[in-house]
């Protein structure tokens, strides 16, 4: 079984459910009874059970978050420095080799010693000095960024797991309703262990008296070494009675969208987390303008811009 | 005192390489890091039924923006290293139009390097 | 149906009687099939065949429950044990399985079968001159209508029950 036919479970389910919870009903031998349940036994297998499917046939397909990944990998290509190449998050992607263009602007700052104007001097202390950490900390923000869609890809790839779980043990405690004696199906919810959370550190700028910080974000559990995650929480499909398998079913389905809702809750915490790390420390993240840019032909070598001394 | 005449030269072609090499390749490879981040899209693949926390979900919103944040800061970094350089070859083109020495020495050494 | 459905519908399982001259498999849940041993059925009396086919069913059913709850756990699933059923309904079931008694009889009334004690329990009555009266085939046919007609009707008490205990609120207003 796969998610793939899901609806085409669900619509065995209604078929089977109403075969079943029909001769529950003729067993009581009573007409009246029959005409007056008969419409709510249809209404439940035909209309309720597909309903309750129906959006799950529809949730994120897992591989619709690659292309995104893939790209934010060639980003994390561009932007690796020599510090530390490996993905700070994810294992998913692994290594980028240290691209050595970035080596050019701390390779350039010989060349622009001898220039002692305020500007120049403070694009070399604000912008080059700093700059391989800047750049380190953008590299460590795009592989949260990345993780964020790889949690989301594995929560989803679980959902399909856990839903497709609830239809195969309906139909397994469906099919065992004549042979008498109580049975019972797990369906455990896996989407919530599906994630994990991590602490980013962003380490200080070279040199600067401010601390380092922390970030807690989110990624895949399966990419992100981490303590390992609490139980997933468990119900069991069954029943006795065709609507009391319909309602355990129903329960469970109602329990799927509920940690769907819970993990994807996580996912967003973590990302406001990052925003508001990113907005509270910006210039962790990206170096001030320089203020060389203002200069003109009339002020360039104003002591304000590009002095010069050797 | 600052130096003049062939020194002067020589330290203005260092800053003409910077302004036309070093700063526009690092720029280059920011723009490129830039038009990444910014092409990540994952619009498509957070869309769900409405019944999941709403058309594209809780996070879709925090992932975007931090994404068009992080894309920002990077295209700042690409425009910045870019406008610096600018400033630069303003600065080599200044001094040089104040010594005749030096600028004979910068124009020999351009000549000479492969800096295009 | 799925495949564990597929599975139990398909189940076969047979059984020797205690004496070794009766061989039966049942098919499904209702297909009974017996077989003598040659010039058995010649000799023998309806008192020690009726002994000798109670034994038979009560077999027959051990080993039907003990394959049916293999399926169930080979796909993933367990046999609740009604001695740690918690919940009311759950043991108001458990109680009304032990209560039923479900009765066939085969379509002539020669052979009767009842189970009692969610079949734990057998009885089959052959009546007096059957041996005489019918062949050795025509008994194994009257064996099995009565076997299905048995099967059918604890099926239909079950499924009463069932309405019984977890729709008690129903019953009070239609039937």
């Amino acid at each position: 079984m796969s998610f793939e036919q899901l609806m085409q479970h669900a619509a065995d389910i209604g078929n089977k459910a109403f075969k079943e919870g029909l001769e529950e009903l003729m067993a009581l031998k009573s007409p009246s009874y029959l005409a007056q349940e008969q419409p709510k036994l249809l209404n439940r297998c035909y209309a309720e059970v597909p309903g309750l499917f129906q959006p799950f046939s529809q949730i994120p397909d897992p591989a619709s978050y690659d292309p995104a990944i893939e790209t934010l990998k060639r980003a994390l290509a561009k932007l690796s420095t020599g510090q530390d190449t490996r993905d700070p998050i994810s294992t998913n992607g692994g290594s980028y080799y240290a691209n050595p263009v970035l080596d050019k602007i701390s390779g350039s700052e010989a060349y622009i010693e001898s220039w002692t104007g305020k500007a120049a001097m403070e694009f070399k202390t604000n912008f080059i000095d700093p700059f391989p950490s800047v750049a380190r900390n953008q590299f460590i923000l795009i592989s949260a960024l990345k993780a964020a869609l790889e949690a989301e890809q594995a929560m989803w790839a679980a959902a399909r797991k856990d839903i497709d779980q609830i239809a195969e043990n309906t139909l397994k405690a469906l099919d065992c309703m004549d042979d008498c004696t109580s049975k019972e199906w797990a369906v455990t919810f896996t989407a919530a262990a599906a994630i994990t959370g991590i602490l980013l550190t962003i380490p200080t700028l070279g040199g600067s008296a401010a601390l380092a910080i922390s970030i807690s974000t989110v990624g895949a559990a399966a990419w992100v070494a981490a303590a390992l995650p609490p139980s997933p929480p468990e119900l069991t499909i069954s029943g006795d009675e065709t609507n009391a398998v319909l309602d355990s079913m129903h329960t469970a389905v109602n329990k799927a969208s509920e940690v769907i809702s819970e993990t994807e809750q996580r996912i967003a915490k973590a990302l406001n987390n990052v925003l508001d790390a990113v907005h509270g420390n910006r210039d962790y993240f990206v170096a001030p303008r320089p203020a060389l840019v203002g200069a003109v032909r009339q002020t360039i070598m104003n002591p304000e811009y590009m002095g010069y001394s050797d | 005192m600052p130096d003049h005449g062939r020194d002067l030269g020589a330290d203005l072609f260092r800053l003409y390489t910077m302004a036309k090499t070093n700063l526009p390749d690092v720029a280059a490879e920011y723009g490129a890091a830039a038009g990444f981040v910014g092409g990540a899209d994952a619009a498509a693949a957070f869309t769900r039924p409405a019944q999941f926390g709403g058309a594209q979900g809780p996070a879709y919103q925090p992932w975007l923006e931090l994404r068009d944040t992080l894309r920002s800061f990077l295209a700042d970094t690409d425009e910045n290293l870019d406008e610096t350089a600018r400033a630069l070859l303003l600065a080599t083109d200044a001094y040089a139009g104040t010594d005749y020495a030096a600028k004979v020495e910068f124009e020999r050494l351009k000549r000479e390097s492969r800096v295009p | 149906m799925g495949e564990l459905g597929d599975r139990l519908d398909g189940l076969r399982v047979n059984v020797r009687a205690p004496n070794g001259e009766i061989t039966a498999e049942l098919t499904g849940r209702h297909e009974l099939r017996l077989a003598f041993e040659p010039g058995y059925y010649g000799r023998t009396s309806e008192s020690e065949l009726q002994q000798q086919l109670t034994a038979v069913c009560r077999l027959l059913w051990v080993a039907r429950t003990r394959e049916v709850e293999a399926a169930v756990s080979d796909s993933g699933g367990w046999t609740v044990n009604p001695a740690s059923a918690q919940a009311p309904a759950a043991r108001a079931y458990f109680q009304g399985l032990d209560a039923i008694e479900a009765h066939g009889a085969s379509t002539d009334g020669s052979v009767e079968v009842d189970a009692k004690q969610g079949m734990r329990t057998w009885e089959v009555r052959v009546s007096p001159g059957t041996l005489r009266r019918c062949s050795e085939a025509e008994f194994v046919a009257r064996a099995a209508e009565a076997a299905d007609s048995v099967v059918r009707d604890q099926l239909d008490k079950v499924r009463r029950l069932r309405i019984e205990v977890h729709r008690p609120e129903l019953l009070d207003n239609g039937a």
